[in-house]
């Protein structure tokens, strides 16, 4: 069984959502309060009915308890006994994958479904049963999905702390896997009386004085004494039961595992239990390292039938650049909340080809994880940017962090305003650095700009380093000189920069100085095109270290447009 | 029996992908639908006509201690409402209540565009391994297109017998066996060992009924003379005046019969007032009418005391029940009725109490005093009922409340009448009847009387009712039943 569709309507932060996700892996990624763990919270709740309720006022969309909350979801992929007629055959719905769509009633070319629903209102009463249009018409009291078949539903939720299944409780994916049940209980009943026994045999004398003194009493106030007082264990004060029994490895309870390894055995424990069920896991990477991680998806993602076989379906949330590189664009989503409107976006659906999106992710998973991105064409912008960052932060001001924002490397200037584009298409807010020395790919940037990304680019033909030598004071280049020298060795500076002076009919630095006196735009701009075709700083270690130039100059040069496009970014950081 | 026979008859049904299996009258029909079941791999879903014949055939599978699991019984009309309603659009549905003939008509219609639009080939797939449908002679064309697309999606094997095909359909087609079934349902096999008159002990009468049917089938001429000592002939006046008087005669002579066990007197099939009457003359020795559900003296009678009020209304109900029972005394209880209400005592000492309860109706006409008045008449000395069913489907009548507004009472008599469709009806042990009504029962003796009008198909049914002993009433010793 899979889901194919879930409604939401009212449920805490959400206040509607609409999504078909996919078969397999749903990585779903956002800002925080993007309502990610409320999406796996309303599956979760929808899918495992219970006898008791839960809910809260809280519970509702804006405390609004007038309006009731209600979750459906609708499954595919269903068992044949859930398709017979006495069962749940009568009620089925077609889903029409191409079009992901419900339609009320099944139909050729359509997959047989059935929508499950719970409905909470004021009452704070869950009430589950069984949706589709022909009986909301007809019935007052829909049919409902038998208890049976609702463990068959169920999902499997792995949450942040996994001790619980690592015992024999009533809920441990330990019961599910074994026979154990049968056989436990007489178990169980026999150590209560062995330890009765034990206890018999210890020191009754530390309790003499207290048991003497409550038998004298019970005569004098005519309590009947049948035999002689003493202290024994009470079994069912020391209550042992099936959640007592934990698995150890040796005499060490494996609750003792770390958390990270306490979850990869869990997960793998619930990946491996009977039939697939749904699995909900929040912030996979928790507790785990990098490769921990990474071996920890390849096995969820593996098909327990082997090869051929099915992929079971899982919710995941994370925070992970890790997670994200592991893991194909089609298995990740990005989901957005906009004044209670949930919106859950394919990275892969969205992208304009498939490739492009993997390489998106593979290139730049921290994007995926911010609310705001900032796009510089290449290394150089992205490492100036980050090192503005810093610089900006050691100045008191908010940093980039804070405002949700990350520097990525757009990948050239035909690629950058792809990037920016589809992470548009995903709902980020996206601010694009381009340089301006050959044209960037200018179909790709109308539709980013037009689908609302901002964007900057350097007047005057120029690169971003040409800018920089362009728009900085004369001590300001001088220091990106010495910055070039640390870092690809003077040797190697002079002599680059010689060359093209030579070539350009200019004395070379070797010759003179480079004093004030040989201030000219001709000279800087020279320079700055030496430093680009050599990739002094193109690398984000040396872009940042362009900041710590570049940083303290800002505030002299302020009506260049080098200070302006940085104060418009700077603007667009901060802006809400 | 011979299981043996049995068993390959039961595993040939199961395994069957398309056909029909003739069964003739009393061959053990039931027996081998719930053996084939048994056998069959997967759930098989069972289609009849009649809530009677679900009934029938769910007592024989528990019987062999069939899991519950291995079928689903239904009527077609019940199973294919249920489908078409649950996906209206698929099938196009216009009523979920159909009442007439018509509604019905769409159901099936509605059901045949479902199986074709693709939507319930899970449901179909997940739900059953094979299909099996009882009296198929008794399916209407709209039926059979239902059960042709069924066959489209599951082994299906048909069941019945076209000389038991009788019908009050009025205006519907049936099935032709040659133009509509054999070329889907082509003939796996026959049953034509008569295993309810060998096991009943009656070889002579089981041999002659295959000599009959053979006779019947070819359309020959019907020899009465060659009959075995358990069936008697009697000649039918052709004076329509003495028929009655004829049949009477044998009636109360089967009552000093050697051997005794239910009787049943199947008379004209097409005259409900004729069958009526015969009871009446046999009320004193205990005979019963039964009636179609659709007895047309009950609904009448409704009508028109939904239509009446005061005494208008009080004589409606005292004509119905003077049709339900002899000592009714109905002219001179009419005569002390209007008496008193012109004040005079006309009648008081013989009918006192009663008088009062008639009081009742003719002010208020409420369903509680007609109900009292319907009791008392019951209850009084002399009086005995010769339409039991007509006369409780009355009283059930008055006691059910119906949602209508107004009420009415016709509305209760539909409800009634329909419940008795599902339960069955519990015959006496002397019955009058009609081919139509009592095909598919089974009774020890039958009185026939075979009128030129009657066909080889009801005379089939007719003779085919009873396990001991027959005696026939018919114009000739031989002849030529019509077709």
């Amino acid at each position: 069984m899979r889901i194919v569709y879930l409604e939401v309507q009212n449920f805490r932060g959400i206040k509607s959502l609409v999504w078909a996700p996919a078969a397999g892996m749903n990585c779903l990624i956002g800002p925080g309060d993007s309502t990610k763990t409320t999406i796996l919270d309303a599956i979760e709740l929808c899918l495992n009915p219970r006898s008791y309720s839960f809910a809260d006022d809280c519970d509702f969309f804006d405390l609004d308890i007038e309006k009731p909350l209600r979750i459906t979801v609708t499954l595919a992929g269903l068992p044949g006994d859930f398709k017979a007629e006495d069962r749940y055959g009568l009620h089925l719905r077609g889903w029409n994958q191409a079009a992901t769509k419900i339609e009320d009633e099944s139909g050729a070319g359509l997959e047989d479904a059935l929508s499950i629903t719970v409905v909470i209102d004021q009452s704070l009463e869950a009430r589950w049963s069984i949706h589709n249009d022909r009986i909301d018409a007809i019935d007052k009291d829909p049919p409902t999905v038998r208890y049976k078949d609702a463990k068959r539903m169920g999902t499997n939720r792995l949450g942040p702390y996994a001790e619980r299944h690592l015992g024999w409780g009533r809920t441990s994916v330990l019961t599910r896997i074994g026979e154990a049940g049968e056989g436990y209980s007489l178990q169980l009943a026999e150590a209560g009386r062995a330890a009765r026994t034990a206890f018999k045999a210890g020191d009754q004398g530390i309790f003499k004085k207290a048991v003497d003194r409550a038998e004298e009493l019970s005569k004098l106030f005519a309590v009947p004494v049948r035999g002689k007082f003493t202290a024994e264990l009470d079994v069912q004060g020391v209550s042992i039961t099936s959640g007592g029994i934990a698995l150890h490895d040796g005499n060490l309870p494996l609750r003792r595992l770390g958390t990270g390894s306490s979850r990869l055995l869990v997960s793998a424990l619930q990946h491996d239990a009977g039939p697939p069920h749904i699995a909900i896991v929040d912030e996979i990477e928790h507790g785990l390292e990098p490769h921990r991680v990474a071996r920890l998806l390849k096995y969820l993602k593996t098909p327990k039938g082997g090869e051929g076989a099915v992929q079971p379906q899982m919710f995941v949330t994370t925070h992970s650049p890790v997670v994200i590189r592991e893991l194909t664009a089609s298995d990740i989503f990005a989901v957005r909340s906009s004044a209670g409107v949930t919106t859950v976006a394919s990275v892969s659906g969205l992208a304009r080809d498939l490739d492009t999106a993997q390489r998106h992710l593979r290139g730049t998973p921290e994007a995926f994880l911010a609310r705001k991105v900032l796009v510089g064409e290449g290394r150089t912008e992205q490492g100036l940017m980050r090192g503005l960052d810093g610089w900006w932060h050691t100045s008191g001001r908010d940093s980039f962090a804070l405002q949700g924002a990350v520097p990525i490397d757009g990948g050239g200037k035909d690629k950058a305003p792809l990037i920016a584009e589809h992470l548009r298409d995903l709902g980020y807010e996206v601010w694009l650095l381009l340089d301006s020395d050959q044209p960037p790919n200018a179909e790709a940037l109308r539709r980013a700009t037009d689908k609302g990304a901002a964007f900057w680019q350097w007047p005057d033909n120029c690169s971003t380093e040409q800018r920089l030598f362009l728009d900085l004071p004369w001590a300001g280049v001088r220091a990106l000189i010495a910055l070039a020298i640390e870092c690809v060795g003077q040797d190697s500076v002079i002599a680059v920069l010689d060359n093209a002076l030579n070539a350009a009919g200019l004395p070379t630095v070797s010759a003179a100085k480079l004093g004030p006196e040989r201030d000219t735009v001709d000279l800087r701009r020279l320079i700055g095109k030496v430093a680009n075709d050599k990739s002094w700083f193109k690398d984000i270690s040396r872009g940042e270290g362009l900041a710590s130039v570049v940083g303290p100059h800002l505030a002299n040069v302020a009506a260049t447009p080098l200070a302006q496009g940085l104060d418009a970014m700077r603007t667009w950081i901060d802006g809400s | 029996m011979a299981p043996e026979v049995d068993a390959d008859i039961a595993r040939l049904a199961a395994g069957v992908r398309r056909g029909s299996i003739i069964a003739a009258a009393g061959c053990g029909k039931t027996e081998q639908i719930a053996r084939a079941v048994g056998v069959s791999e997967h759930r098989r879903l069972i289609l009849t006509h009649t809530h009677a014949g679900v009934d029938a055939l769910t007592r024989r599978l528990k019987k062999l201690q069939i899991p519950s699991g291995k079928y689903r019984i239904d009527t077609i009309a019940g199973w294919c409402l249920r489908f078409a309603a649950s996906f209206p659009r698929r099938s196009g549905i216009l009523s979920t209540a159909p009442n007439s003939t018509a509604e019905w008509d769409a159901v099936y219609a509605a059901g045949a565009c479902l199986l074709d639009s693709g939507a319930v080939d899970g449901v179909i797939n997940s739900s059953y391994g094979g299909c099996f449908v009882d009296e198929y002679q008794d399916c209407t064309l709209q039926q059979h297109d239902v059960i042709r697309r069924l066959a489209n999606h599951l082994p299906t094997c048909v069941f019945g017998d076209p000389l038991q095909a009788i019908f009050d359909f009025r205006g519907q087609t049936p099935v032709s066996w040659e133009k509509d079934v054999f070329p889907n349902f082509g003939q796996a096999a026959e049953l034509a060992t008569p295993w309810r008159w060998k096991n009943a002990g009656n070889e002579d009468l089981a041999e002659w009924l295959r000599a009959v049917r053979l006779a019947l089938q070819k359309g020959e001429i019907l020899d009465l003379s060659n009959r075995p000592s358990c069936v008697t002939w009697t000649a039918l006046p052709a004076d329509p005046r003495h028929q009655q008087a004829t049949v009477v005669r044998q009636c109360l002579e089967s009552m000093r019969d050697d051997l005794l066990g239910n009787l049943i007197v199947i008379g004209d099939s097409t005259s409900e007032n004729r069958r009526s009457a015969l009871a009446q003359k046999l009320a004193q020795q205990g005979f019963v009418n039964i009636e179609a559900v659709g007895c047309k003296t009950l609904f009448a009678t409704a009508r028109a005391i939904d239509g009446s009020v005061g005494q208008a209304r009080f004589k409606m109900l005292l004509a119905f029940a003077a049709k339900c029972m002899i000592g009714a005394d109905k002219a001179e209880l009419q005569r002390a009725v209007d008496a008193r209400q012109q004040g005079r005592r006309l009648g008081q000492a013989k009918f006192g109490d009663l008088l009062q309860l008639t009081d009742a109706i003719i002010q208020d006409g409420g369903d509680d005093s007609m109900l009292a008045f319907l009791q008392a008449l019951r209850d009084r000395p002399g009086v005995r009922i010769y339409r039991r069913e007509m006369y409780f489907a009355m009283q059930s009548a008055l006691q059910t409340t119906t949602k209508t507004q107004p009420p009415s009472l016709h509305a209760s008599i539909w409800e009634v009448q329909n419940r008795s469709r599902h339960a069955g009806r519990r015959l006496g042990i002397r019955s009058i009847g009609s081919t139509l009504l009592v095909k598919g029962l089974e009774f020890d003796r039958a009185i026939v009387t075979s009128t030129d009008a009657m066909s080889g198909k009801d005379l089939y049914v007719a003779l085919t009712r009873a396990t001991k002993t027959i005696r026939i009433i018919s114009p000739s010793v031989r002849f030529t039943p019509a077709a």
